[in-house]
């Protein structure tokens, strides 16, 4: 279903890699992006991250490997890529440009990459969908099933919830895919508007087992993976959440 | 570069004040200009008037006729070059110029009594001071900008 | 930041280089799962910038975060107004007129601004300017009447309007939370300040 303003704050496309690309491939890869995407970042994570208890917790230890990747995002800062040694990503931030010209930007990002960084087998392909559902104050305070169809039973009797996180996956018969789904209710701290609820519906898939290894089932495969992510999108919201993203 | 009040000077050198009838300039940085939503400059914003901590409460002006050039124009071009060799002064950023007596009248109408004194530096020597400001005064901040220094010249118009 | 925190707002893969290190996990920390990764750098925006990192670069990082926070927000924004915001902050921190002793716009700044612009939905956006702090200067001109409001990172502003009646300015001023911000201007005449165009504009454009 295409919205007039679609609740997406952010849309990634995500390629995992079973074996790494060398320091130099990502380099060259990096300096590539340079017109579509100028500008530049670098980004760390830390990987294997272990926490080493002995008896008292007041000793403990922990050790990290540190990990460097590069990020390159449009002049608006609202398109971007990210390469780490055993990934590709291809991000959209709002506004959401729509599916077509999102898979366009993933499509020419992949073969850019692919140009030096040649085959490499693939681990992982996933999709992900971060939505930011916010309800204005004039009806904050009916139920939030009215909105949504996924959230917390809380018993009456405590009342409801300021803020909430739950988390749920989904095994599907469908192309093996794994299905995230990640709700919750920011508190009002962290809510961007004023006099706003706002929710997040944070819709992950993807398919670890046996994934496609050509370009052309790779895009059958997020073709795919789109349609079942807009049924469980639409499946998690009611006829009033939709109402909010297609206003005037 | 932040001119210290009085640097040239010594703590026992008297502060002259500036005579009422003449001008001062304060360089105006260009997040401190109004502008619309367009980006026409419209005026200064109060907060142009606001002393740094490291200002110690002396908020810096040039003083103008301190030139003595033949025309107030000419003493305005010239404190700007000076300006321009002291402190970063850049394309977009403006010079602000009130006279001393509406400064101090308007000070008066918030109940502050400032001091406008020169305090000449070795790379300004028409460099001067206002003192006396508090800095949590928003509504004379606003008076300032609004009313005393009612004149805005572009740094990229000279 | 609590696991749960990780999950209701959900973190990035990746961290800014300037900023500290994020304490993540290789796979997605925000999800118990193996999942996709994101690239939000939510968390990274209330960090402060490092102020070891070249004026280009703090200048640029601190663009893009304020960048993002208006992304965040598009879906409750005209286009005209998003490109409008670029396009001013993008102004306000040219590196070539920067003063060196100023801060970058601060994010948490920035965030009350665009939750105060988006509850009152002025018809005129303001002119944008900063202190020396590095908090958003709003502020709307009609004629010879003026408001400005600075958005302090705590969550409080600090207004100050002049009213010119019979050639005399009439001066008011104050501090009021964010959340009580269109409270407080509508004793004051909302619609003097949002839709009528400034007049007595000089011809440079930002």
């Amino acid at each position: 279903m295409n919205y007039k303003h679609p609740p997406i704050t952010e849309a990634v496309i995500e390629i995992r890699l079973s074996e790494e690309i060398s320091d130099s491939d990502k380099n060259k890869i990096w300096r590539d992006f340079i017109d579509e995407y100028p500008l530049e970042d670098m980004v760390i994570a830390a990987k294997d991250v272990e926490i080493k208890i002995d008896g008292n917790a007041d000793n403990a230890t922990t050790s990290a490997q540190i990990e460097k990747g590069l990020r390159r995002s449009s002049t608006n800062a609202d398109e971007v890529i990210l390469l780490w040694k055993n990934s590709f990503i291809v991000s959209q931030l709002a506004p959401y440009p729509g599916w077509e010209t999102f898979i366009g930007r993933f499509e020419q990002g992949w073969s850019i990459w692919k140009k030096t960084a040649g085959y490499k087998n693939i681990s992982r392909i996933g999709i992900r969908y971060i939505n930011r559902i916010d309800i204005p104050s004039s009806d904050i305070e009916q139920p939030i099933s009215r909105y949504l169809s996924i959230f917390p039973n809380i018993p009456e009797t405590l009342g409801s919830s300021a803020h909430y996180a739950i988390q749920t996956q989904i095994p599907l018969a469908q192309d093996n895919l794994t299905l995230t789904i990640s709700s919750s209710l920011l508190p009002t701290t962290m809510a961007p508007l004023l006099n706003h609820k706002s929710y997040i519906m944070d819709i992950d898939i993807g398919k670890e087992t046996n994934p496609p290894q050509n370009d052309k089932a790779i895009l059958e495969l997020l073709n795919n993976i789109r349609e079942i992510k807009n049924q469980c999108f639409e499946s998690c919201i009611t006829q009033q959440a939709r109402d909010l993203f297609n206003h005037d | 570069m932040i001119f210290n009040a009085g640097s040239y000077m010594t703590a026992e050198t008297p502060q002259q004040n500036l005579p009422e009838d003449d001008h001062v300039m304060r360089h105006i940085a260009k997040n401190r200009i109004r502008r619309d939503a367009s980006g026409h400059v419209v005026g200064i914003n109060s907060q142009a008037f606001r002393t740094r901590p490291t200002d110690n409460g002396a908020l810096s002006v040039n003083w103008l006729e301190w030139f003595r050039k033949p025309t107030e124009n000419d003493n305005i071009k010239v404190s700007i070059h000076v300006l321009r060799n002291t402190r970063n002064i850049g394309p977009h950023d403006a010079f602000g110029i009130g006279q001393v007596k509406k400064i101090k009248e308007v000070c008066r109408s918030r109940s502050k009594q400032v001091r406008i004194v020169h305090a000449p530096s070795r790379e300004n020597p028409a460099h001067s001071t206002i003192l006396r400001l508090e800095q949590d005064d928003i509504i004379l901040q606003e008076a300032l900008a609004d009313e005393a220094f009612c004149q805005l010249i572009q740094n990229k118009d000279i | 930041m609590t696991d749960m925190q990780q999950l209701i707002n959900p973190q990035p893969y990746h961290s800014c280089v300037f900023s500290q290190l994020t304490k993540l996990h290789n796979d997605n920390v925000s999800s118990a799962f193996n999942s996709t990764a994101i690239n939000t750098i939510s968390a990274e925006q209330t960090k402060p910038l490092n102020k070891n990192c070249s004026l280009n670069e703090r200048l640029y990082e601190a663009t893009a975060r304020i960048k993002i926070l208006i992304a965040k927000l598009s879906m409750h924004m005209e286009q005209e107004w998003r490109s409008n915001l670029f396009r001013q902050i993008d102004f306000l921190h040219t590196p070539e007129d920067w003063q060196e002793e100023d801060a970058p716009a601060n994010t948490e700044s920035f965030a009350n601004f665009l939750k105060a612009l988006l509850d009152i939905k002025p018809h005129l956006l303001p002119g944008l300017g900063l202190t020396y702090e590095g908090n958003i200067i709003a502020a709307w001109t009609t004629g010879k009447d003026r408001l400005t409001l600075e958005f302090l990172p705590n969550g409080h502003v600090q207004w100050v309007m002049s009213i010119c009646a019979e050639n005399e300015a009439e001066r008011l001023g104050g501090k009021v939370a964010v959340s009580r911000l269109r409270e407080r201007l509508s004793n004051n005449d909302l619609q003097r300040w949002f839709v009528h165009d400034s007049r007595n504009a000089t011809t440079e454009s930002a």
